[in-house]
């Protein structure tokens, strides 16, 4: 009897002690991540899925750094010395299509597009706020798919133009699996123009029923911002699709119109106005970055400039002097001062060490300078709708307020009187440089780029010319190992 | 347990009675242990309460009848049994308890077996051999000594994590270590190091989760390879499971053990020659006179002159112009001959009611690169005791305290001294004029020298395990045991950078610090009923249901600009940022198992468990494993009586499925995570996901093991394959979804092998014993299934390896080097249609037959003894696989990378120079040949090799000094670890044993020692 208690007590303890565990649910926590199964349901939620997109645009593999550099590394007048091996294959046009920089890039500006179509897929009742969130998600997907296609299109190649092969246009975040191809230009372009004009709309309805709030907020895109991105987009097409230059003028007068207290930077402010980490006053969009929220030794300062306080400064300055650009009888020059010397001994070199002086300045993504100067662009290029005056003007007040001429102790702003290609050639170059412009305004004007790199790389000529396979970026390998895509022809 | 039923039994017999008739007479003699007398032996009559004891010679008098029984016993000794006869003496020959027992495997869930018991592929290393061996982790003593075993080494630094594979690399994306369980509870074994990054990656030296344990405390260390011995971890035996088995205390009279060794540590390859400031400058001048000297007119004569003009003030220039110094900057961040010492003291006893063992060790382990270090503390104790007849109780508890000093490696961090050793120009002085460090280094690089003397990391980390148990008789044969194993791990992990020089610099300064509480508990409730039916069939039930749950918890904060001569993350100014996260798992499940024997002849294995992981989506959470192992003793049976020469001869074979649920937690969801822009919170697409539940390993061996000669001669033949279905993997996915890859189950792959274990001994005697023993595992991987995506298979083709269908997983996948052209001195790879082309992108990538894995490893043992002098050898081999150097696209390039911002290897100095010269190395200039370095099979290297694994020579003092001396044994021994090792392919500088991703990695390589024993039993 007293055996079969004690088997019984045994049994039940057993008993018990399993349906604990057995009801203990087998569910993990986890404190700092969501199931985002669902769509977006609230503005909250909206708002901060815009906020992500942003984010994720900061990040070292897009704006915080790569693509910038990938403009800069490329241009004429700049290129990497690869002396902590950063960016020398992209100066050298040596990329493969496994290396990091092809692929990391991608995968981010494709990161950005899903938070994107989160946002413009959300489950939310139209109103003015939600639109005006949505409106960001549109532009944004939009100037992430012509980031892209800007990197890994081959609208260079052979010149071959819109017809060339782009990149997947991507809408649904929610299935990974969908099949892809690659569109071409062509294609690309519409889809990014029908975003841009959908994302316009929205942004105007919302500014227009205060969602903005009273004053151009800059850290997002706002709808003068958006129609400033619109001014860059068309203006890059209109080089292989002439009509695009009348949205060129139509979108930055507009923008112009729409840009509140953002005025061009004075001459006694430029290189102040570079080092403040805020927005500066001459900006439409910046993307924000602080003490706490930047990229650290990948932020653009530590690839741009050793300084004192430290960086890698593979960039460096591809002439022998400052002068070579800003000769001294084009007057005094105020943008020649963002070069300088920098670093000691075997590390000297001639860097840019005035735009994004430190590691937590904000990234300019769209200054009121670069929209005058796409309108200005445009009109010389035989837009229909173009105002020359305005065009001369434009020029003016940006020239006006960076070159002086001395005499007799007066300083005598410079201004034109008639304005070539030439001129806003030589003016774009030293007002963005080093903004990420360098290279794209290579290509539209067909400068060929030569540097150390370049002369380096046995695999190809001593320079490259507009129309070289190598001026596209190879789609990377990982991509293809799963969809297949197309390899670009200098890859294949 | 044995031994407590006999001791049981004596106790019963005491009271019964017995009466003997016969005639009274003195019986008298001597009781010796090994030689010597032994006092106070009490010698009792069976069944009465008469008896004596020995005096101080040994010597007993007793007056007994013929026909009774005297029972001699000593505390710690096994009783002796005598039948008194006609003769009136008899001498006693004692030995220690436990020493004549047959040899026990412990098994899983605390099962002990004999070896002819046992069905499934298990090798059992004891815990002297591992207390001998001389290593931070206890992890690394098995290298060489189980079949089938592979390790490798993730960084020499002290206390650094090993990679352990059983028979290969069973899953393509979860874990692929085995699990290890300490005294029957599964123990976390991830890294403790703070030196990690966002996604778990260390980016600093990292710290084995084993290191906390005290090697002098094991007792056993039982591998399990095949289903019928992991089966009962089956959910998480896939990849093998590691049962450490710590000491207990023994009956008798406290004794005492003290060891303290002292000794040294060097690289154990000297790895590659750098270029002297001298090299470096011929190589540099030539290649400006290659790539300028015909366009600006100048040639070797007048070089320098040209040089001074055109580059000015550069470093070569002012290393010229300082006397040309040579500064051998990985001489510099070496720390020769590193010191190692440790001291261990523990004692153990016990009587009737119980046993007792504890102990306490110190270890300082100095890194043999600056900057690291490792120290560790550690106290064991555990008790058992029997409360009742049906009651008994263990109580255990293992704390440790670990402080490492570790320095950034297994990346190119500027920090790394690993790095300033092979990157840093040799022109660049290492201290400046007045005698201090030179801060002005090129290249961006850091003086390693500096930083390590000036910033910190450092781990401290303090772990409790805890194994507590009560058992119940219920019957004789019917026990219940509830166990519960804690294990809290304490980990504090801080970092400075100091705000002069490095890494600090661009923040004034930084620090931060990391706190992680990591709690695991296992409770496990089991009964276990064995029973006969009839006198030959053996019956062993046991059914166990186990929870285990896991809580992470983790603090960290960060500060820049700190005071000048501060170093906490209090003193910081600016720029705070705070993180912390939690998460938990558990996994629950029920276990049964069966073990049958007829007549010790055919075995029968079976078991069964079910387990829910809380790591899989809910309908797929659930998984079932089972393994069926059997076993058949010939040598038992009655027609191999007359085969005297075979003593063991048996055949045994197992089938089941295991498997793996190593992954993070909830891998199967859409995940959101947190992010933050503009001072607003923002929400980020993290994850896709998908049902995802157990990956399962199909696991068959079959073997053989044999005893001849008196088992003078025995071994084992084994043949496994194990087939990995519905691999944990992580399938690539198109990036255009904003994802890189989603876990799925997905895949198979094969891992197909034998195993073969042999021992000889050569001689044995009372003064001379010679043995030779070896093992080789082999094991051959293969990928059979790969996902499909619209209609075609999947291809994972990276820069070096690829995973392709029919082919082993990470198969090495490069373009094949072809030499320097005779004529232009450029690099060439060859194309599809065999030919050679200078231009890199032409060429044909192609399979390489080799992976990073080693399809053959093993291992040679040999021990001499010759009255008390002792040799043990231990040679450990691998063969059949491939290391890859990637750093060579720095260290090897023939431009101004290696040639002048870095340093090369003097491999260069092989460079083509004129036409007809035949080299691999290409001409050098200063831009040329960018693709030399790039991801080819010149970097590829045979990792074959041989290592002299241990050497031991050892004295075990006589009994008689020992004695005079008055303490009980004195052992002491010199041992060498990996004083040499042997390398197949010339070409390769670096040490063969890499981590498992097959890459030299820029760590600390594996090193050689030489460590001083005195091992005194009291």
């Amino acid at each position: 009897m007293k055996k079969i208690f004690r088997i019984l007590t045994v049994v039940g303890f057993l008993g018990i002690g399993a349906m604990t565990f057995t009801a203990c649910s087998l569910d993990s926590e986890q404190s700092n991540y969501k199931d985002g199964s669902e769509p977006i349901k609230t503005t909250e939620e909206l708002k901060a899925t815009v906020n992500g997109a942003y984010a994720r645009m900061t990040a070292e593999f897009y704006y915080g750094r790569d693509v910038i550099v990938f403009s800069e590394a490329r241009a004429p007048y700049m290129y990497s010395s690869d002396r902590t091996g950063r960016f020398g294959n992209v100066s050298g046009f040596a990329l493969l299509p496994t290396h990091k920089y092809a692929v990391d890039t991608w995968l981010q500006i494709y990161r950005v597009i899903t938070n994107a179509n989160k946002v413009i897929g959300a489950d939310v009742e139209s109103s003015a706020v939600n639109n005006y969130y949505k409106g960001q998600g549109y532009v944004i997907r939009a100037l992430a798919h012509y980031d892209l296609v800007r990197l890994y299109g081959e609208q260079y190649v052979n010149g071959a133009g819109v017809s060339a092969l782009g990149v997947p246009y991507k809408t649904d975040p929610s299935n990974a699996d969908e099949k892809i191809a690659r569109a071409t230009v062509k294609e690309n372009m519409e889809r990014i123009f029908e975003d841009l004009d959908q994302g316009i709309v929205y942004l105007k309805e919302g500014r227009d029923n205060g969602a903005e709030g009273n004053s151009l907020v800059k850290e997002r895109i706002n709808y003068a911002a958006a129609l400033g991105l619109k001014s860059r987009i068309a203006l890059f097409f209109s080089q292989f699709d002439k009509s695009k230059l009348d949205v060129v003028i139509e979108s930055a007068a507009e923008a112009i119109n729409n840009k509140g207290n953002v005025d061009v930077l004075p001459r006694s402010g430029y290189l102040d106005g570079y080092k403040s980490e805020g927005v500066m006053t001459n900006s439409l969009f910046e993307l924000a970055q602080s003490g706490t929220d930047n990229q650290f030794t990948a932020s653009l300062q530590y690839i741009y400039s050793i300084g004192t306080s430290g960086g890698y400064g593979d960039l460096q300055w591809n002439y022998a002097t400052v002068d070579t650009v800003f000769n001294p009888k084009d007057g005094e020059d105020i943008r020649a001062e963002v070069i300088k010397l920098d670093g000691a001994k075997d590390t000297e070199a001639l860097r840019n060490t005035g735009k994004y002086v430190s590691r937590s300045s904000n990234i300019r993504m769209l200054r009121v300078e670069e929209v005058m100067l796409n309108y200005v662009e445009a009109q010389l290029q035989g837009a229909s709708n173009g105002d020359a005056a305005v065009a001369l003007d434009y020029m003016n007040q940006i020239e006006g307020k960076r070159v002086v001429f001395k005499e007799n102790g007066t300083e005598k702003p410079k201004s034109f009187s008639t304005i070539t290609m030439d001129d806003l050639k030589d003016v774009r170059q030293k007002e963005l440089m080093f903004e990420g412009f360098g290279f794209e305004d290579a290509m539209r004007w067909k400068l060929p780029i030569t540097n150390p790199k370049i002369i380096a790389n046995e695999d190809i000529g001593d320079s490259i010319e507009f129309g070289n396979p190598f001026l596209a970026f190879p789609i990377p390998q990982k991509e293809i190992n799963v969809s297949k895509l197309e390899q670009n022809q200098a890859y294949k | 347990m044995r031994s407590k039923y006999k001791w049981i039994l004596s106790i019963l017999c005491l009271f019964f009675f017995q009466v003997g008739f016969a005639q009274q007479k003195t019986l008298t003699g001597t009781v010796v242990e090994d030689g010597l007398s032994l006092p106070g032996v009490t010698v009792i009559i069976e069944g009465t309460q008469e008896g004596t004891q020995t005096d101080l010679n040994g010597k007993y008098s007793i007056s007994v009848k013929p026909g009774q029984t005297l029972i001699f016993s000593f505390i710690g000794m096994k009783d002796v049994k005598y039948k008194v006869g006609a003769a009136s003496f008899y001498n006693v020959h004692m030995v220690a308890a436990g020493e004549e027992l047959e040899e026990v495997v412990v098994m899983a869930y605390g099962q002990t077996k004999a070896k002819n018991e046992i069905t499934g592929n298990v090798v059992a290393v004891k815990g002297e051999v591992i207390s001998q061996t001389p290593v931070a982790s206890v992890d690394q003593a098995l290298q060489g000594r189980v079949a089938g075993l592979q390790i490798a080494s993730t960084s020499g630094s002290p206390g650094a994590v090993q990679n352990i594979r059983i028979r290969g690399r069973n899953s393509m994306s979860a874990n692929n270590e085995p699990l290890y369980v300490v005294d029957g509870m599964p123990i976390i074994t991830d890294n403790l190091s703070g030196a990690v990054d966002s996604d778990g990656v260390a980016t600093g030296t990292s710290l084995s989760a084993l290191s906390g344990i005290n090697s002098d405390d094991i007792e056993s260390m039982t591998v399990l390879k095949d289903a019928a011995a992991t089966a009962a971890y089956g959910a998480r035996g896939g990849n093998g499971v590691i049962l450490i088995t710590t000491k207990k205390g023994k009956r008798g009279e406290p004794s005492y053990s003290l060891k303290t060794s002292v000794g040294f540590q060097n690289f154990a390859r000297k790895g590659p020659k750098f270029l002297s400031g001298e090299q470096k400058k011929e190589l540099w001048l030539e290649a400006n006179i290659n790539s300028f000297g015909k366009e600006e007119g100048f040639n070797k004569d007048n070089v320098w002159d040209w040089y001074v003009g055109d580059y000015g003030n550069d470093g070569l220039v002012q290393w010229v112009n300082n006397g040309s110094v040579n500064n051998d900057w990985r001489k510099a961040v070496k720390n020769q001959d590193a010191l190692v010492a440790s001291v261990s003291l523990g004692v153990n006893g016990g009587d009737e009611k119980g046993t007792y063992y504890a102990s306490l060790g110190h270890d300082k382990y100095e890194g043999a690169v600056i900057g690291s270090d490792f120290r560790k503390v550690t106290g064991s104790f555990n008790m058992t005791r029997n409360l009742n007849e049906k009651l008994d109780i263990t109580i255990g508890a293992n704390v440790s305290n670990i402080k490492q000093n570790g320095i950034m490696e297994g990346g190119a961090y500027f920090s790394n001294p690993n790095l300033t050793g092979m990157f840093m120009s040799p022109w660049a002085p290492i201290y400046a004029e007045d005698g201090s460090y030179n801060l002005d280094t090129p290249a961006g690089l850091h003086n390693s020298l500096y930083t390590s003397k000036h910033n910190s990391i450092v781990n401290d980390i303090t772990r409790v395990i805890s194994n507590n148990a009560i058992g119940y008789k219920i019957l004789d044969d019917l026990k219940f045991e509830s166990s519960i194993g804690l294990d809290y791990t304490l980990s504090n992990y801080s970092q400075y950078y100091n705000p002069i020089h490095g890494d600090g610099k661009a923040y004034k300064g930084s620090a931060s610090q990391d706190e992680k509480r990591i709690f695991n508990y296992v409770w496990q409730n089991s009964l276990n009923y064995r029973f006969y039916l009839g006198d030959s069939h053996r019956f062993n039930v046991k059914g166990v249901m186990e929870y285990q749950k896991n809580k992470f918890n983790r603090l960290q904060g960060r500060g820049e600009v700190l005071p000048p001569g501060m170093e906490g993350l209090g003193t910081a100014a600016a720029n705070f940022t705070t993180f912390a996260d939690y998460y938990d798992w558990s996994q629950l499940s029920y276990l049964g198992m069966l073990n049958y024997d007829y007549q010790n002849r055919y075995l029968l294995d079976v078991t069964f468990r079910r387990e829910g992981s809380s790591r899989f989506s809910k309908d797929e959470r659930w998984g079932n494993f089972f393994a069926v192992g059997g076993a058949w003793n010939i040598s038992s049976e009655a027609f191999m009586d007359s085969a005297h020469a075979i003593s063991l001869l048996r055949l045994r074979g197992s089938y089941g499925t295991t498997g793996n649920s190593t992954i993070n937690p909830n891998m199967y969801m859409q995940l959101l995570e947190p992010g933050t822009y503009n001072n607003e919170s923002a929400i980020i697409a993290y994850q896709y996901g998908g049902p995802l539940g157990w990956e399962k390993q199909e696991k068959f061996d079959t073997g053989v093991e044999f005893g001849f000669f008196n088992n003078r001669l025995t071994g084992s033949f084994t043949y496994f394959q194990s087939k990995s279905k519905d691999l944990l993997y992580q399938r690539p996915l198109s990036m255009t979804s904003g994802y890189e890859a989603q876990w799925m189950n997905i895949g198979d792959m094969t891992n197909r092998g034998i195993e073969v274990e042999l021992n000889y001994d050569l001689f044995r005697g009372d003064d001379f014993n010679w043995s030779i023993g070896g093992n080789v595992g082999t094991v051959k991987n293969k990928v059979t299934n790969m996902p499909v995506i619209n209609g075609e298979t999947v291809k994972v083709l990276g820069s070096y390896n690829a995973i392709e269908e029919g082919k082993a997983y990470g198969t090495w996948y490069l373009r094949e080097y072809a030499g320097v052209d005779a004529q232009t001195g450029n690099a060439q790879w060859y194309k599809a249609d065999g030919t050679k082309t200078t231009n890199y992108n032409e060429a044909e990538v192609r399979y390489q037959n080799t992976s990073a894995l080693p399809k053959v490893t093993g291992g040679v043992n040999t021990h001499v003894d010759y009255k008390g002098f002792y040799m043990d050898a231990l040679f450990s081999f691998a063969a059949g696989y491939s290391v890859y150097d990637g750093w060579a696209s720095y260290t090897n390039t023939v431009n101004s990378r290696s040639l002048y911002t870095y340093n090369g290897t003097t491999e260069l100095m092989d460079r083509w120079q004129h036409p007809g010269d035949i080299t691999d190395v290409p001409r050098v200039s200063t831009g040329g040949n960018a693709n030399y370095t790039s991801p080819s099979t010149r970097w590829l290297y045979d990792g074959d090799h041989i290592r002299l694994r241990q050497l031991t020579f050892g004295y075990n003092l006589k009994k008689e000094a020992v004695k005079f001396i008055g303490v009980d044994g004195v052992n002491l021994a010199v041992s060498a670890m990996n004083p040499f090792t042997w390398v197949k392919d010339k070409r390769l500088k670096w040490d063969p044993e890499v981590d498992a991703t097959g890459f030299v990695e820029m760590a600390t390589p594996p090193l050689k020692s030489v460590i001083f024993t005195l091992n005194v039993k009291f």
